[in-house]
């Protein structure tokens, strides 16, 4: 179809409105990206149906206004609490990221296995102590023993 | 960048940032879309719920960026939500009468095709016409209002 018969069969007013079926209004959409003529009639057409609905406005009541408002409010204040719930998650993902250190402390936190062990390590010291000492004592009387029978045995 | 691709840039983000505002949009186009609802769906108290429909952001906010004109936008968006209303309540709204003139067999399809929303194919095919004579009369229909 030629530029002019296509511009005047009046499916630009129809897809400026919304009647025409999808594929119709691809075909315009690719139409007026390739067509210059096309385009421009299609920003004139826009113009007067613009207008058109503009004279024939009707004021709507005073209510209406103040509905929308509370309305926006409502969304603001619905953006803003999902934006601070974001930012919270983050700082506290960030937080996560590094370890508290703090300096003055002079405590260090180990992990709960180290108690079993610590008292497996003083009991076994413990055994240790005292085999030592009781070794010790036995060999010091069995070196003593021995001094005794080696005079024995030079006094026979 | 250049100057003018900084303006533009400029225009552009403040275009968004201005009319992302639900009621800004309200204030310049409020009584156009309120008088399209009023066509479709004649009860006040309905076409006022509609219009807070229409004017919430997430509704309206799309236009701003779309490929038509914001004012095309808006009366597109106030006739589909008039028409879901109206299919909703199912209210039956005057028909303008058939008529023999060009003009106001014009008047007729536009009336069926905008304000009842039929299809272009179903008022086709009820008034035994081609699909195109439908749009042929939509179109006359706007000269008609530019002529007078």
């Amino acid at each position: 179809m030629k530029n002019q018969e296509y511009i005047q069969s009046g499916i630009l007013e129809s897809y400026l409105l919304g009647i025409v079926s999808e594929e119709e209004q691809r075909e315009v959409e690719q139409r007026v990206l390739i067509d210059n003529e096309v385009a421009k009639a299609l920003q004139s057409i826009e113009i007067d149906i613009a207008n058109h609905y503009l004279t024939n406005a009707v004021p709507p009541p005073p209510n209406v206004r103040e509905a929308i408002l509370l309305n926006a409010n409502k969304n603001e204040l619905k953006k803003w609490q999902q934006q601070n719930t974001f930012k919270e998650a983050t700082n506290h993902t960030e937080q996560l990221k590094y370890l508290e250190v703090e300096v003055d402390n002079t405590h260090i936190k180990v992990h709960k296995y180290w108690r079993p062990a610590f008292i497996a390590v003083f009991v076994l010291s413990k055994i240790f102590l005292i085999a030592a000492l009781y070794f010790y004592f036995k060999s010091d009387s069995l070196t003593k023993e021995n001094e005794r029978l080696k005079q024995e045995i030079k006094l026979k | 960048m250049s100057d003018f691709e900084s303006s533009k840039l400029q225009i552009s983000e403040n275009k968004t940032s201005v009319l992302s505002n639900s009621l800004h949009l309200y204030e310049q186009y409020g009584a156009m879309a309120y008088g399209i609802i009023l066509q479709i769906v004649p009860q006040k108290q309905m076409a006022q719920e509609i219009m807070i429909e229409l004017f919430d952001s997430l509704t309206v906010n799309p236009c701003v960026e779309g490929k038509v004109s914001i004012a095309v936008c808006i009366i597109r968006k106030a006739r589909e939500l008039a028409l879901l209303y109206k299919q909703k309540f199912d209210w039956e709204t005057a028909h303008v009468p058939a008529a023999e003139t060009d003009t106001e067999q014009a008047q007729f399809i536009f009336d069926l095709s905008f304000r009842q929303g039929k299809s272009a194919e179903t008022i086709a095919e009820k008034l035994n016409i081609p699909k195109a004579k439908v749009y042929k009369a939509i179109s006359q229909y706007f000269k008609t209002f530019r002529q007078s």
